[in-house]
């Protein structure tokens, strides 16, 4: 068995005896000899299973190649297998050309643009509701009673569901659509921001009230900052579901925009073109999402720490 | 400039499910200027809700509290308070943060700067002055919590188990701290406390709570001068009172 010298770091030590005592509760090779060493805990999780452990960064690495690699090799594999028909399930060639194609011919950068204003206007108008409302109802209880339990209830109803209403109101312009992403994200967007600031500790705002804040330079100097990134956090989660909203708005009524381009493509059964729509419309979502965190971290960087 | 404050038949009552809970009755306490005093309670004697309602962020059911005779009504820069929590400002540095009550009163830049570097100084957080709370250890950002309240020059600081977070060893050189800062600063010093010998060690009267609902069982006047060595905790007249104050909380802590 290992002797412990004295001046080796604690953290060897503890390798060199689990190690051994694991040898000898192998049993295989009992004939090592020493003494059947006593294990206290049972068995230890390996890295993967570890509940909130570190992974190594090779670990990670082949798991986030795993996450990316894994859907596209099912999709190559099934349809190379022929099981599946070929108008349902296009080939990567395929897409990839049908997406070279639309970028050539200027289409896609087109109804990217008219879909992306959509989202960025109504989004936009949601954030700039949401923000002074959330702030305001995670500020103070009585504008939380006035305004949470309305907002609770209208937000179980289906954005979709409005649609037809908004078409009747506003037309088959811009209006309606824009209008769409609006209530859809605009009162979850309100309900977590003020989630993000019921967060800000109550002591640090009595702390800056005793040390001459009053409403104004409190809500500007404390409430704000630390709300901040919780509140770039949450335009982030609900981002998604503006571009959600956007397609389904397209699909039922628009002339240009992503959702009109999938809808057209499937009165013609062009799958290859709608799987390209598709992962354009993932990339813009990822790409915003990305942006978004890059500013919390640039804004907020001690949310990190 | 410190001043006395007095609290005359100060209770609190909260609404609960089944009528009313009563936090503390009738308190009649008094703080000298310059003078360092603790309440020793047990959970549950309110002592948390009285420090607030002195720094003005709660209000009484009944009674008064006045400070050089003038009536508390709400917080101001002239009644500090530290937490036990800490609560500093995350996103601004250390110097940042001891600034801030002056920079909301609009203090010239270089005055705000003088004067943020001389309580950077007492609390021995020069070093610090540019890292950010999140890298500071517990000890140390309890020090930028009082050196911002003390950076106000307050008419009385206000301290809620300041120490009840750090451990042991730490919580011994916090409270030589204080008892440094207080004679440099001569602040009026009102501090909540559960820790029996803290408030031995740093007062110089000493209110022991009893709990549901508080009140006031009894005043000890600490019987050592200024100048206060670690030793004076070995101090026969230190033992008896702790044994003392002790007892009268033990005899609470039989009710519950």
């Amino acid at each position: 068995m290992t002797s412990l010298r004295p001046g080796q770091p604690v953290f060897d030590r503890l390798e060199v005896t689990s190690r051994s005592t694991a040898v000898v509760t192998d049993g295989a090779s009992g004939a090592r000899g020493g003494p059947r060493a006593r294990v206290l805990g049972g068995r230890r999780q390996p890295g993967f299973w570890r509940m909130r452990g570190e992974i190594s960064p090779r670990l990670n690495v082949v798991l986030v190649a795993i996450s990316l690699a894994a859907p596209l090799v099912a999709w190559v594999l099934l349809r190379a297998s022929g099981l599946v028909n070929p108008i349902f399930l296009p080939s990567v060639n395929e897409v990839v050309h049908s997406a070279k194609d639309m970028v050539t011919s200027g289409q896609l950068a087109g109804d990217t643009w008219a879909s992306s204003r959509r989202v960025f206007i109504g989004f936009g108008l949601a954030i700039l509701i949401a923000v002074p409302l959330g702030l305001a109802m995670g500020s103070f209880r009585s504008i939380n009673a006035l305004f949470e339990p309305v907002i609770g209830f209208v937000r179980y109803m289906p954005a979709t569901a409005f649609l037809p209403l908004l078409l009747i109101w506003l037309g088959l312009g811009e209006g309606p659509k824009v209008a769409l992403i609006v209530i859809g994200t605009v009162f979850f967007n309100t309900l977590m921001i003020a989630n993000a600031v019921w967060q800000v500790p109550s002591e640090l705002i009595r702390v800056a009230f005793t040390l001459g804040g009053g409403n104004v330079s409190v809500f500007r100097k404390v409430i704000f900052p630390y709300a901040l990134p919780g509140i770039i956090d949450a335009a982030r989660v609900n981002l998604a579901a503006a571009w959600n909203l956007i397609v389904v708005a397209e699909l039922v009524a628009a002339d240009n925009g992503l959702g009109v381009r999938i809808f057209r493509a499937q009165r013609f059964l062009r799958t290859e073109e709608i799987f390209a729509l598709l992962l354009v419309i993932g990339v813009l979502g990822v790409t915003s999402d990305v942006a978004l965190r890059l500013v919390r971290n640039r804004l907020s960087p001690w949310s990190q720490e | 400039m410190t001043a006395d404050l007095q609290l005359r038949g100060l209770s609190k009552e909260f609404r609960g499910k089944r009528g009313p809970i009563v936090a503390f009755s009738g308190i009649d306490l008094h703080v000298d200027s310059g003078e360092l005093v603790c309440i020793v309670g047990a959970s549950g004697c309110g002592k948390s809700t009285l420090l607030n309602i002195v720094a003005g962020l709660d209000t009484p059911t009944a009674g008064e509290a006045t400070l050089a005779g003038f009536p508390i009504q709400g917080p101001g820069p002239d009644r500090g308070i530290v937490f036990q929590s800490y609560s500093l400002f995350p996103w601004r540095t250390v110097a940042e943060n001891v600034g801030f009550g002056l920079e909301l009163g609009g203090m010239p830049k270089s005055e705000m700067r003088e004067r943020v570097a001389y309580y950077l100084r007492v609390m021995k957080l020069e070093k610090w002055a540019e890292s950010r709370p999140g890298q500071l250890s517990g000890g140390m950002r309890q020090r930028v919590a009082i050196a911002r309240s003390l950076a106000m020059e307050p008419e009385v600081l206000l301290l809620d188990e300041p120490f009840g977070a750090l451990d042991a060893h730490t919580r011994g050189l916090m409270q030589d701290y204080l008892l440094s800062v207080w004679e440099q600063t001569g602040t009026t010093i009102l501090m909540v406390t559960h820790d029996v010998e803290e408030a031995l060690f740093l007062s110089q009267r000493i209110y022991v709570f009893s709990s549901h609902p508080g009140r006031i069982r009894r005043e000890i006047v600490v019987p050592f001068g200024v100048e206060r060595p670690q030793t004076i905790r070995r101090d026969e007249r230190f033992l008896d009172l702790r044994d003392e104050i002790h007892g009268l909380l033990l005899a609470e802590a039989v009710d519950v």
